[in-house]
């Protein structure tokens, strides 16, 4: 891994600060990429990995088809709605597969933090490029799921033809977004307590349950539903899916979009505030 | 106590490739390759010997120590450690052994030192009159005593050596293998490890088998050397032997008292050798080359101060140091 | 240069041999020293095992939300009720807990291998296996347990089961039984990375998948998913078999009625299975150099 990045570094260090820009793009890039090699470096890993998506599609299709058993439609969605939805939603739980560990815990951890500081990318840019670098790495299995979904007729091309698609790419875009600042966030409490096993297993829980990636919000109790739709979590999953459905459309998808865009920001600068306390941290207590 | 015979041991592992698209040919290939790391090693070490296991990096040493140890399971050969096989009758065999890895501690790190050694007690099943003893006796062999309660993540490498050592030897076993046990330490905790070394082969009758790159180990400590390069033994024997097979000559080394003291005068069996004049020396320096078994050192010293005056003179061994360079970058030992 | 060996034994010359006599040490015991001392380290750190503990009741309550959101929608899962769900995934989490306190540490094999520590292991008398398992304790095990108990007492009273002792005989050991098959195939999966390396995402699939399709009656998944379940991914064994019997649903099975109960025997064949594999495969160890 310091391969790429080492040879960046020293080309960024002596660039004037046009080239500076462009070498500190090219350092990201070199990373992200290093992240998506090393995701696919070993072979069982990556064949287990698609297995997986593709058993865990089938098996939710299963459930709830079953689950509908002959009623046709519950609280206004249709049965295969419901099945469409839960094929998107693990799709998505593995795409987000951030919802695990970041590195960047680890590397606190390992004390490798102080290396990653040296380098003149910031250590935020750093971390979110190898975190898009292992998404991205999950996206063919995930292509390969949402065909078998297809083939099997389990999943509709989305509602609202090609501008229903062009917002659900956007709004899927936010989403990843919204799920990668908000694991930054939790992440970064490594700075503060080497102990954040438990807290990162508690916030995926959360995450995965509030996103709507397990079961969608269309089904919660109203009181819950509520409660959620004032959290970042269902803008990750559950809006994406919505825009897909078309169960939001027209201007109350631009809308839902904008809260993504909304939450992206509101979360960057929480992220900006915590590293710049992270920083101040590390500096003084030497990490 | 120790046979081994025809020893190999080959690792496999896939191919990596690079270039474009790296990952998914790499995915897509079968492909490996197989390195030898210990290829058709034998000998014998009898109870109580002290044996060098050296060679140069690579050259398989770690490799048949975990053989030896019942780690590994040999590709190919026998061996056998005190009529057992030591990895399929691994536990019995690891009750008579002790082993520190100079690179790796087998101590338990969360754990303060004194607990770590209980533990080892518990395990080999000594008795808490037995283990006390022990403690009290290595403690002051190995000086422990500034940091037995200390937790091991918290030891500088030295004192986490001797405690590895003392764990190695705390159940008393008839054989020691240390694989680089004086790696990274200073002179003093070198010294004081190289002496315990020599104390348990001494006193315990402790077989020893000892791997290091430090030859200052290995000459305060092995008579017999095994030296192996390519996972193949290229020497085996006594190391005094194989120095004088390199270097069949010792050296007078005289610092005159004057500058200028009239023509050189070597004695019948002695040579002359120059020597550079290096900024160090303050007077003329001479060396004479002789050989041992023809002319016996004495005589050579009271030849030469006969006829010069002289300040300073030393006899000096050849260099070891010199002998394993040559014989690691040529790869053979002489005839 | 060349100096006489050391004789260390001049300034010691007093000191008798040290060949100390050694007791055996049986592997139970030795297990259970190794065990105590993990334990004395995780609860040395308490904030910690607090943490962890909290962790795992968050990741296993997300599923028991999600059941329970399911539920509340749709009355009833594949003919199955609240109460009888309930149970079922009460039970799934119990033998879940079997599994992970005492045989959790199979998931610390990658990291052994490939960081070497497994040399460690095989120094010391006792069987590797063994210390494997006690090789650190995860206090998230702690979670699952506690959890697991909480749910089951709950669903006890919402089953429709009437719980005479030999109810209750049934239910303790079709737990420990399908703790036994959890570990069983987790010892086997590890035992691959003696080979490959990296298990790691192949047994948190497994363990995922039993966790978030274990709350199922078998029959949601079809024929041919219940066969795979049953007999290729051996789910049934580990809650639902047993669970039929205990709710008088033996009728929905595929299999005859007995095999509700088969899975008392399988649990431990299973559990045997597993440790053979890993002691078989342990075998292709090849330490890593350093
Ligand atoms: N697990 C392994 N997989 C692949 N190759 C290995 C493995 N272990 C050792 N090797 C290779 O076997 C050879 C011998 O290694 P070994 O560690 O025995 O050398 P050594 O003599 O102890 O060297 P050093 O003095 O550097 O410690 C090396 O080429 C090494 O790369
Ligand atoms: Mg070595």
């Amino acid at each position: 891994m310091t391969g790429p990045v080492a040879t960046s570094t020293t080309g960024a260090t002596t660039a004037a600060p046009a080239g500076h820009l462009a070498a500190q793009a090219r350092a990201l890039v070199a990373i992200g990429r290093q992240s998506v090699r090393s995701a696919l470096a070993v072979r069982s890993e990556v064949l287990v990995s698609g297995v997986a998506v593709l058993v865990r599609v089938v098996l939710v299709i299963l459930v709830w088809r079953a689950v509908y058993g002959s009623t046709p439609e519950v609280v206004g969605v249709d049965r295969s709605t419901a099945v469409a939805y839960a094929v998107l939603g693990a799709v998505f739980t593995n795409v987000l597969n951030p919802f695990w560990r970041s590195s960047l815990e680890v590397r606190v951890r390992q004390g490798r933090i102080a290396v990653d500081l040296l380098r003149p990318v910031g250590l935020v840019p750093q971390t979110l490029a190898q975190q898009v670098g292992t998404t991205a790495a999950a996206v063919p299995r995930c292509v390969l799921a949402v065909l078998l979904a297809l083939v099997i007729g389990a999943l509709q091309a989305p509602a609202g033809g090609v501008l229903g698609l062009l917002a659900f790419a956007v709004s899927t875009v936010l989403g990843v977004a919204v799920a990668l600042l908000c694991n930054l966030v939790v992440a970064m409490t490594a700075f503060w307590t080497l102990e954040v096993g438990g807290a990162l297993m508690v916030y995926r829980a959360v995450a995965q349950f509030a996103s709507g990636a397990l079961i969608p919000l269309w089904f919660m109790p109203g009181w819950l539903r509520g409660t959620l739709e004032w959290l970042p979590f269902q803008a990750q999953v559950f809006t994406p899916l919505s825009v897909y459905f078309g169960t939001v459309r027209g201007w109350d998808a631009v809308g839902a979009v904008a809260v993504q865009a909304l939450w992206v920001v509101l979360l960057a600068l929480l992220a900006q505030l915590v590293w710049s306390r992270a920083l101040h941290r590390v500096v003084v207590q030497g990490g | 106590m120790i046979r081994a015979e025809g020893l190999v041991k080959e690792f496999t592992r896939p191919v990596r490739r690079t270039g474009p698209l790296a990952g998914v040919r790499s995915l897509l290939t079968r492909e490996r390759v197989t390195t030898r790391a210990v290829d058709g090693v034998s000998f014998t070490v009898d109870r109580g010997e002290l044996v060098g296991y050296l060679g140069p990096n690579g050259a398989g040493k770690s490799t048949t120590i975990k053989m030896l140890t019942g780690v590994l399971v040999p590709t190919a050969g026998t061996v056998e450690v005190d009529g057992r096989v030591p990895w399929r009758d691994r536990t019995r065999n690891a009750r008579g052994i002790g082993v520190v890895f100079g690179q790796r501690t087998q101590l338990w790190h969360d754990l303060p030192l004194r607990d770590s050694f209980e533990l080892v007690a518990k395990l080999y099943g000594l008795d808490q009159p037995d283990y006390q003893r022990a403690l009290g006796r290595f403690t002051e062999l190995l000086d422990l005593h500034e940091f037995l309660d200390t937790p091991v993540r918290g030891l500088s490498l030295g004192q986490r050596m001797r405690g590895d050592l003392t764990a190695a030897m705390l159940y008393g076993p008839p054989l020691l293998y240390l694989d680089e046990p004086t790696v990274g330490l200073d002179v003093v905790a070198k010294a004081r490890i190289r002496e315990f070394v020599a104390e348990t082969n001494a006193v315990d009758g402790t077989t020893v088998v000892l791997t290091t790159h430090d030859l200052v180990d290995v000459e305060r400590l092995c008579r017999r050397v095994l030296l192996i390069d390519h996972g193949q033994v290229l020497y085996d024997g006594d190391l005094a032997a194989l120095r004088r097979r390199y270097v069949p000559y010792r050296d007078l080394v005289v610092t005159l008292a004057r500058e200028d003291d009239g023509p050189l005068v070597a004695p019948p069996g002695t040579t002359v050798v120059e020597r550079p004049r290096s900024a160090r020396d303050t007077a003329r320096v001479v060396v004479f080359r002789f050989d041992p078994a023809q002319t016996p050192t004495p005589a050579v010293v009271a030849a030469v101060t006969a006829e010069h005056e002289v300040v300073d003179l030393d006899v000096t061994d050849p260099d070891l140091e010199a002998v394993i360079a040559e014989i690691y970058s040529s790869g053979r030992v002489r005839a | 240069m060349a100096e006489p060996p050391a004789d260390g034994a001049a300034g010691t010359a007093a000191r008798e041999p040290w060949r100390p006599q050694l007791r055996e040490v049986s592997p139970l015991r030795a297990w259970w020293v190794l065990m105590a001392t993990s334990l004395r380290v995780v609860f040395a750190y308490r904030s910690n095992l607090l943490n962890t503990a909290l962790g795992s009741v968050a990741l296993q309550g997300s599923q028991l939300l999600f059941v329970g959101v399911l539920l509340h929608r749709f009355e009833q899962v594949g003919g199955w009720g609240f109460g009888e769900v309930a149970l079922l995934f009460a039970m799934r989490l119990c033998a879940h807990a079997v599994c992970t306190v005492p045989f959790g540490q199979h998931s610390a094999i990658d990291f052994l291998i490939n960081e070497g520590d497994y040399d460690r292991l095989l120094l010391r008398p006792v069987s590797p296996f063994l210390q494997m398992l006690a090789w650190r304790f995860n206090p998230g095990s702690l979670g699952d347990l506690s959890l697991g108990v909480v749910v089951l007492v709950v669903a006890a009273r919402l089953a429709p089961v009437e719980w005479t002792a030999g109810a209750v005989v049934l239910l303790v050991l079709a737990i420990l039984a399908g703790g036994l098959v959890e570990a069983g195939v987790q010892f086997a999966l590890s035992s691959l990375s003696f080979r490959l390396r990296a298990t790691w995402s192949l047994k948190v699939t497994v363990d995922t998948t039993f966790a978030d399709f274990g709350p199922y009656p078998l029959g949601v998944f079809g024929t041919v998913g219940s066969l795979a379940l049953t007999f290729v991914l051996p789910l049934a064994f580990i809650a639902y078999l047993p669970a039929t019997a205990l709710l008088g649903r033996t009728d929905e099975l595929l299999l005859p009625a007995w095999a509700a109960y088969s899975s008392l025997l399988v649990g431990p064949l299973v559990f045997w299975g597993g440790y053979r594999a890993f002691v078989h495969q342990s075998r292709h160890y090849d330490s890593p150099a350093g």
